[in-house]
């Protein structure tokens, strides 16, 4: 008998062994991954705070003082988004690898040698003494409470890793972050090799500041393959946000009447994390960065605001004559600032330690792969104070004091707007914007500058100390508008004339939501009708293709030059009103014919020049070139050939595509795929999928494919904001839990998806989390 | 196993089996049941006692092995209908396959434990 229970005792003890890490994890009740988080008393060394959480999940926090609040809010912050958080943390420290696996070391080793953290460390020591000093410190107090003694989120469970404790820095470092992703851009690189491709007549596509004859750009001095690995790491190409803001004297209610929606890359959990703060008796309610403790979009009791992005240039790329590990600056060759990082890589084998050599110049960190080395400078590697900026708006009883926050707003620059309840309207471009020198003479910055002789520098900007900024347009010559009857923003270029040069045609975005935004704001005007919160809920939820207006006529022309079928789905354009909409199979033909367009076009140049379409120029270029440009010549073949005849190529792929892709409407097409980190390993964290209106170009945004270098992902409004002081109303695209088991994981994501609404409001409510000493 | 034993002997239950009482012995399989849900609550070890006391009261290894995945069903639906109440059964049963091998952990232990005490069993009758 002894022999015989030695099997099944041998089996248990195997299964126990062997199954140990899924039994903590999976066992029924008991497993980690079910633990949630029901505390309802959390002890706060700073007093007394309460939070609610509503019926959407938005926590209400009401705080006998400020430490008191940061760190309720730091706890929430983790108790929602902790994964998040850390997530962006060892993206922006370079310590991706060292968890998920050697595929993320070129992301660890990019973010390393640019030492962002570095930069956070500087704006940290430039603010601590600041009024926000200690409100930081008592929001990663708030978090490190959370992360010593509450149960962790799925995530982390399955990855298998404890999060490090949360410190100032790394709330600043989130900052810089978006700041990056925002203006972190590549083009001035890009424009050097499309130059060396395709040569300075291919500057006609990108206009505006385009410099033939500049001796400033050289060939050889960066390569595809350098673009390539930088390519994951820029700023997201195509991102766009909206905002316009309408004086009283054209609402209803007689008082201003602010929207914002900013369209970043949409994931799971959403960007944004919405909160409403109540602190000495004073509301501010909106968006935070999870990791940053204040509210970056919204309102409070006073004002309101919100942003988008410039898109200016603010970044800028110097080659060096190097020898023997010095470069030479000025006439004098200098040792670069030079650092040995090292970073620790999981691989199959186990944990692997890869060295990182990190080397600064005057001018910034250098990138060296592929056998190209430039020193990058951008405005944010340097202390800068968005975080106290931000705190003063969220602060601010009026105008004066709001703009006291805006002067601190170094980066990403910002088109921001500004509605108070005492009538005031405002549109400033905040942010810090070079002014590159060469010999005296401004120049533009879409070049790469000779660091060896000192050009397109920065005056007064350095790089991981504190900059005095004299080299920079001065605030008060920044244009702007004060009490204006109205003023919308889509990323279009600020102003034309300007005497400084904020950036080429490629910094701006085409100016198609631009142009629909004042349309929709002009006719409202015009009529004499007063604007409500719904008028604005139409604009947002507006769905008009103003490329479609201005393109389909081409396709009209070149309907002799197409088959029969063709010329059938052409025709299916003819009646149509240019709304994207998902059961539009107009919306569905014009879509992919317009990818062609741009495809047939400038494809054959481009990529035969080993250029991608990562290089293309904007639409707007495309639909104003002349029906027999050079550009709509496909040089692989002998004819010569106009727009109509690429026209009727891509309708002819574009029907290709639909048949056999079995596409009925726009909304097959145009399709809803929000993933969470995990996506490629497991599924069920993504947002469910759905048909979706809109697209690129439309004032309701939705990007359903943004390559992003480390894969296709989606984008468009990730935050939708209405305030009239009376009526508010937002939306997020999902749910402001990004824990799993939540019934906030997803909650507003059809509402958003359908553009509705929900009140965006001072009344505390919901279920209660109490702290106290 | 020496030790269950003599819990058990202190407890008097051997006595409830006298005249072969089935009732009583279900009784015990039940309570058996119930302290395993009440172990398992704080950790999986629970289901390894159940499993253990249910094996020692079976008859057989035919029984054993039928209460072993009584047992792990038993918790396991238990389980679903506390994720029900709790608003996350939709949810769990989308992580798949997590639920799988949570069930499949689940009925394991269950099983082996209810195996190895039914060797130790006074009241089996025959081994299978």
């Amino acid at each position: 008998m002894k022999k015989l229970v030695t099997v099944p005792l041998l089996f248990l003890i195997s299964l126990v062994i062997a199954a140990h890490s899924y039994l903590n994890l999976l066992a029924p009740f008991s497993g980690s991954l079910w633990e949630l988080d029901r505390s309802s008393e959390v002890p706060n060394p700073y007093g007394w705070a309460e939070v609610y959480f509503d019926e959407y999940g938005v926590p209400h926090v009401i705080a006998e003082n400020e430490r008191a609040l940061a760190f309720a809010v730091g706890y929430i912050h983790a108790k929602d988004r902790l994964f998040q958080m850390d997530l962006h943390r060892r993206m922006m420290r370079g310590e991706l690898s060292e968890v998920f696996g050697k595929d993320f070391f070129d992301s660890d080793e990019f973010h390393i040698k640019m030492d962002f953290a570095g930069a956070a460390e500087a704006s940290w020591s430039l603010i601590k003494d600041s009024e926000i000093g200690d409100f930081l410190v008592a929001y990663s107090e708030g978090v490190n409470y959370y992360i010593k003694n509450r149960p962790l989120q799925i995530e982390f469970k399955l990855a298998g890793y404890k999060p490090k404790e949360w410190s100032p820095v790394d709330s600043l470092l989130l900052g810089k972050e978006i700041a990056w992703g925002l203006t972190g851009n590549f083009w001035d690189l890009k424009r050097a090799l499309i130059v060396e491709k395709l040569g300075e007549r291919a500057l006609e596509l990108y206009p505006d500041y385009m410099n033939h004859s500049s001796p400033i750009i050289r060939t050889g001095m960066i390569n595809k393959s350098l673009l390539d690995w930088l390519k994951p790491f820029g700023a997201e190409k195509g991102l766009g946000s909206n905002n316009w803001v309408v004086s009283g004297k054209f609402t209803e209610n007689g008082k201003p009447m602010l929207a914002n929606d900013p369209h970043l890359l949409l994931m799971v959990p959403p960007v944004w994390y919405e909160m409403h703060l109540k602190v000495n008796g004073e509301n501010v309610r909106g968006v935070s960065l999870p990791g940053v403790a204040v509210i970056l979009i919204g309102m409070n009791d006073y004002v309101a605001w919100g942003f988008t992005n410039v898109g200016a240039d603010v970044i800028d790329f110097y080659y060096y004559v190097w020898n023997d590990g010095k470069y030479l600056y000025k006439g004098e060759w200098l040792e670069p600032e030079r650092n040995i990082k090292v970073v620790k890589v999981k691989t199959d084998s186990g944990v692997e330690e890869r060295e990182v050599i990190v080397e600064k110049t005057i001018h910034g960190p250098v990138i060296e792969k592929h056998g190209k080395k430039i020193a990058v400078a951008w405005t944010g590697l340097t202390a800068t104070r968005e975080a106290l900026a931000v705190y003063k708006y969220n602060h601010a009883r009026n105008i004066s004091e709001f703009m006291e926050g805006l002067k601190l707003f170094d980066v990403p620059a910002q088109n921001v707007i500004y509605a108070d309840i005492y009538g005031n309207v405002m549109y400033y471009p905040a942010g810090k914007f070079p002014i590159r020198l060469i010999n005296g003479n401004e120049v533009p910055g879409n070049v790469i500058f000779n660091g060896s002789a000192g050009e397109g520098e920065w005056r007064g900007f350095k790089p991981y100390g504190v900059s005095t900024w004299e080299g920079f347009i001065p605030f008060e010559e920044i244009p702007h508008l004060i009490n204006p009857d109205y003023v919308g923003t889509a990323n279009q270029r600020v102003v034309f004339g300007y005497q400084h040069y904020l950036g080429d045609s490629m910094y701006f975005a085409d100016p198609y939501r631009g142009m629909r935004i004042y349309e929709m704001l002009d006719e409202a005007v015009k009529s004499g009708k007063k604007m409500t919160p719904e008028y604005f809920m139409e604009m947002q939820r507006d769905v008009y293709s103003k490329p479609a207006e201005f393109f389909t006529p081409f396709i009209f022309e070149a309907e002799d030059k197409m088959s029969e079928k063709a010329k059938n789905y052409a025709e299916k354009l003819r009646s149509w009103d240019f709304r994207m909409v998902k059961d539009s199979e107009a919306a569905l033909v014009f879509s992919i014919w317009l990818e062609e367009f741009v495809n047939e076009t400038f494809g054959d140049e481009f990529y035969s020049a080993g250029l991608d379409k990562d290089f293309y120029p904007h639409l707007y270029i495309l639909q104003n070139l002349p029906a027999d440009s050079v550009w709509f010549d496909d040089i692989r073949t002998e004819k010569r050939e106009q727009r109509a005849d690429i026209v009727a190529r891509a309708m002819e792929n574009a029907v290709k595509i639909i048949e056999s892709e079995g596409y009925r409407v726009y909304g097959d097409y145009n399709s809803l795929n929000i993933k969470h980190a995990f996506s490629s390993i497991v599924k069920f964290f993504d947002y469910p999928g759905m048909p979706m209106n809109g697209s690129t170009y439309t004032v309701f945004n939705f990007r359903r494919s943004v390559d992003w270098g480390t894969g296709l992902m989606q984008a468009g409004s990730s935050w939708r904001m209405i305030v009239n002081f009376d009526e508010n109303y937002c939306i997020i695209p999902g749910g402001n839990s990004g824990n799993y088991f939540s019934p906030h994981y997803s909650d507003q994501l059809e509402m958003w998806a359908n553009g509705d609404y929900k009140s965006f409001d001072f009344n505390v409510r919901g279920e209660k989390i109490v702290f106290r000493r | 196993m020496e030790t269950t034993r003599a819990l058990i002997s202190m407890l008097e239950v051997r006595r409830l089996f006298s005249g072969g009482d089935s009732v009583k012995r279900w009784i015990l399989i039940v309570i058996s049941f119930v302290l395993a849900l009440a172990l398992t609550i704080f950790h999986w070890l629970g289901i390894v006692v159940g499993g253990l006391i249910a094996g020692y009261f079976s008859k057989n290894f035919r029984e054993a092995l039928a209460f072993g995945f009584g047992l792990g069903f038993f918790l396991f639906v238990a389980f679903m209908a506390y994720l029900a109440y709790m608003g996350m059964l939709a949810k769990f049963l989308a992580l798949s396959p997590l639920p799988y091998i949570s069930l499949m952990l689940c009925l394991g232990l269950a099983v082996f434990s209810t195996i190895i005490t039914n060797f130790f069993s006074p009241y089996a009758v025959e081994r299978l």
